[in-house]
């Protein structure tokens, strides 16, 4: 038995009906081939001697699940049928009319509760996906509070929240903070390109997680090339530092970044104590402390952190900090180390020596804080003051004028390179009365004073004004003999190591003095020994014709009250 | 207030072009603020959903089309909203192996799509910019579902509309064709400001939405063509794309508003 085709009538009915349908994503021929068979449903519905609405509500419901679940699906269709019913229907028409309300009402529902399922069921995946992408966004944004984007570390917030939460959960244990420091990865960056500065990081940050993931820690990024390592359960400073010497051993291993391969170095400060009354922030500042001298040591190695050291770092900066209002109150004075004529014993000058008498900590020799004083800046005021001051002290000498002494005065090297010094000289001479014969400028023996132009000129000028200058520690700076002929000076100074090893046990080193003392007077220079302390070393230089001396075998330094009673002594 | 972290797509106050498309067609992956929109769009231009209709029944055609011509790769830009009949789907029905790449600058298109192709190994959805088409073309998904060496279909259906001339359309077409190896197809359905009807009205209401439109006259649609052939019939209102019946053809086919047309890169 052949199945029979479908009747014309049904299948134009379909091809209506597809018309009239909104886009579905069958292709034509299945379209035409799903409707032509639910056509032919609703017709057997219509002719059934018996009515039932099962099959009519199936019809919507597979419409629906082909994909024509649009609202305007049902509407179409009742219109179709309506207008259509004689092709589904010839025989029988009255029946088929009066059940057409039925069916139509049988089609809707059926369709209605697919659609609408689809239309809940698709809105809720909407809802659940919105809250999906919103839960992300939030996460993405919770994380770049968190991570660093470059290398995908935790940045310094989450790196001190894990720090504080360990403080707390294990205030009897111990545990380290390590910051590691790149050299010269400006550079890098300024050589190379962003891009290959961001290589470098990544690379570096997978070469310290996995070392890190290896020993179990936290490693993160803290800034632009600082990166931090957490381990917990240390016993000792010494577990710090065997991961810190391996941590600096991995970052020699070369990088490559784009075409280049860059070898990097890098410095690391520790800290690793018990976590009892400790603080992530301070913890952090402890290891940056630490890094900063191993900087300052030259890089390319750790420090540990040392409470002591920093105690006195601390207090190095305290006592910056009082400079200024250390210069407003005079509380730098001058004292005053007379200098001998070592052939008569007469005094002949005194060399003016700085103190600081300090409020609180009393009285400060310059190796507390002439660097202090350099480093900010205040080398040039503190100068000024205490040339004025030293010139109207010796000024105020009472002498004889055949062996009025002189002044002799240290100018640091970086103010010599300022013009300024002449006339700031000039000015202490014009308002102390004191003749510019009887001012001597030491000058240290730098490479910058027999090479650099300027300084040159500024020493001329100095011989110009008929003061005398003369290059203090000479023999420990590298001056070559040709040049020392041709500079503007009126004299040398030994350094105190020298005039010792005089009498030492180093002939040789003796040789080079004496070598040293008779080049200054071959060039006809005024030669100072600095540092005499015993007989010997004054007999020694006695017998080389030294013209000069100055030490404690004469005198210690003294207070300008005290000056005066020393120029009539024997030194 | 919308908190300040959501990005564009996930604000729902403020209309989406593919919430109202997907609206458009019946679909209900949309929320208030798109069906409001919608509404007045539609009140304003009675079209605008036979559009919609036109463009993706063109779609379904030219998949077929191209699944037929042996192509097995697919990335479509501005996919949207999936709704039933997406390209994996009619190009998977007949290649099960065909390759899907699809792209959206709507957050919420691309998770739906993401969640509708759990567990298709050869279908991705992407967070991305039609705008921006190097960052769409290494993106590891894409490299890592197409395969360069053979023929890529790339379908730009009602998207490039979406880009506005300082965008420069032609500039992004000719990036995606330069990645498309010999062989591909481009596949585009394109608004033509020849209507002039509703021109203003359209344009004016798509600056509500994240994504205006730059309506465009019938050549300059031609020009974004440069360097591929036209397959027949050409450049053409949607509706007479390759109809696979001539039942199929409205009465009205200018009523699509786009023109439509697949090229042939030589």
């Amino acid at each position: 038995m052949t199945q029979p085709g479908p009747d014309m009538s049904v299948v134009r009915f379909a091809r209506e009906w597809i018309r009239r349908l909104p886009i579905n994503h069958m292709p034509w021929d299945q379209r035409e081939a799903l409707l032509t068979d639910l056509a032919a449903t609703l017709a057997v519905c219509l002719t059934a001697p018996q009515w039932d609405p099962r099959p009519a509500r199936a019809v919507g419901t597979a419409l629906a699940a082909a994909g024509f679940a649009q609202p305007d699906v049902a509407a179409t269709t009742l219109i179709l049928l309506a207008e259509h019913l004689h092709n589904l229907s010839s025989h029988d028409s009255d029946a088929a009319r009066s059940r057409l309300p039925h069916l139509q009402a049988a089609v809707v529902s059926g369709h209605h509760a697919v659609a609408y399922d689809l239309a809940l069921d698709g809105h809720e995946t909407l809802l659940r996906n919105l809250a999906a992408a919103r839960r992300r966004a939030e996460a993405e944004l919770h994380r770049a509070s968190l991570y660093d984007p470059v290398t995908g570390l935790p940045n310094r917030t989450l790196y001190t929240d894990r720090l504080t939460h360990l403080i707390r959960k294990r205030p009897d244990g111990r545990a380290s903070v390590c910051i590691i420091d790149l050299h010269g990865f400006r550079a890098v960056n300024d050589s190379t390109g962003l891009d290959a500065g961001d290589t470098v990081l990544r690379q570096v940050a997978i070469r310290l997680q996995d070392y890190v993931n290896e020993i179990g820690g936290l490693v993160a990024r803290l800034g632009d090339d600082e990166f931090a390592i957490l381990v917990e359960n240390t016993t000792s400073p010494e577990d710090a530092i065997k991961v810190t010497d391996r941590v600096l051993d991995l970052l020699t291993e070369p990088i490559q970044a784009g075409t280049r391969r860059l070898r990097l170095r890098a410095s690391a400060g520790i800290v690793e104590r018990s976590l009892a009354e400790s603080d992530a922030r301070e913890l952090i500042r402890a290891a940056e402390v630490a890094l900063g001298w191993a900087q300052g040591a030259g890089g390319n190695g750790w420090r540990l952190f040392d409470a002591e050291r920093n105690d006195e770092q601390l207090a190095r900066q305290h006592l910056s900090a009082d400079i200024p209002a250390g210069i407003d109150r005079g509380e730098f004075q001058p004292v005053y180390q007379p200098i001998i004529a070592l052939g008569t014993g007469h005094v002949v000058g005194a060399e003016a020596l700085v103190r600081w008498r300090h409020p609180q900590r009393g009285l400060l020799l310059p190796g507390r804080f002439l660097d202090l004083v350099a480093a900010t800046g205040y080398i040039v005021p503190l100068t000024v003051q205490l040339l004025n001051r030293a010139c109207r002290d010796v000024a105020a000498l009472p002498t004889r004028a055949s062996q009025a002494p002189y002044l002799s005065f240290n100018i640091a090297p970086e103010h010599l390179t300022q013009p300024e010094i002449i006339a700031q000289i000039a000015d202490a001479l014009d308002r102390t009365g004191l003749p510019p014969s009887r001012l001597q400028i030491e000058v240290i023996e730098t490479e910058q004073i027999s090479t650099h132009t300027d300084s040159i000129a500024i020493l001329r000028e100095l011989a110009a004004l008929g003061v005398r200058v003369v290059l203090d520690d000479f023999g420990t700076g590298n001056t070559n003999y040709l040049t020392l002929a041709k500079l503007p000076i009126h004299g040398i100074k030994i350094d105190s190591t020298f005039t010792r090893s005089l009498t030492g046990d180093d002939p040789q080193a003796a040789a080079v003095v004496r070598g040293i003392i008779r080049l200054g007077q071959d060039l006809d220079l005024t030669v100072t020994a600095e540092g005499i302390e015993t007989v010997e070393q004054l007999t020694e230089l006695q017998r080389l014709r030294c013209h000069h001396g100055q030490g404690y075998y004469f005198s210690r330094p003294v207070d300008t009250a005290d000056l005066p009673a020393r120029l009539h002594g024997r030194g | 207030m919308q908190p300040d972290w959501v990005p564009d797509g996930l604000d729902v106050d403020r209309p989406s072009i593919a919430r109202i498309y997907d609206y458009m067609l019946g679909g209900s992956h949309n929320f208030a603020a798109d069906r409001a929109l919608a509404r007045q769009v539609i009140e304003a231009i009675p079209d605008l959903p036979v559009q919609a209709a036109a463009n993706r029944a063109f779609m379904h055609r030219a998949v077929r089309f191209l699944v037929g011509a042996g192509v097995t790769q697919f990335l479509d830009l501005g996919s949207g909203i999936p709704t039933l009949g997406n390209v994996h789907e009619i190009a998977q029905a007949v290649s099960p192996q065909a390759r899907v790449v699809y792209v959206d600058i709507d957050d919420v298109a691309v998770l739906h799509s993401q969640h509708l192709l759990a567990g298709n190994p050869y279908a991705v959805a992407i967070h991305g910019d039609a705008r921006r088409p190097d960052e769409i073309l290494t993106n590891p998904k894409v490299t890592g579902m197409l395969d360069v060496t053979r023929p890529v279909a790339v379908l730009m259906i009602a998207v490039l509309h979406a880009i506005s001339d300082d965008d420069d359309p032609a500039g992004i077409v000719a990036a995606f064709r330069d990645f498309m190896p010999s062989g591909s197809y481009l596949a585009v359905a394109h608004g033509v400001n020849t209507r002039i009807d509703y021109v203003d009205d359209l344009v004016d209401l798509s600056k509500r939405t994240t994504t205006p439109v730059t309506l465009r006259s019938p050549d300059q649609v031609q020009r974004l063509f440069n360097g591929f052939d036209l397959v027949d019939p050409g450049l053409v209102w949607a509706p007479l794309w390759r109809p696979e019946s001539p039942h199929e053809v409205p009465d009205e086919p200018e009523r699509s508003g786009n023109l439509a047309g697949v090229g042939h890169k030589p």
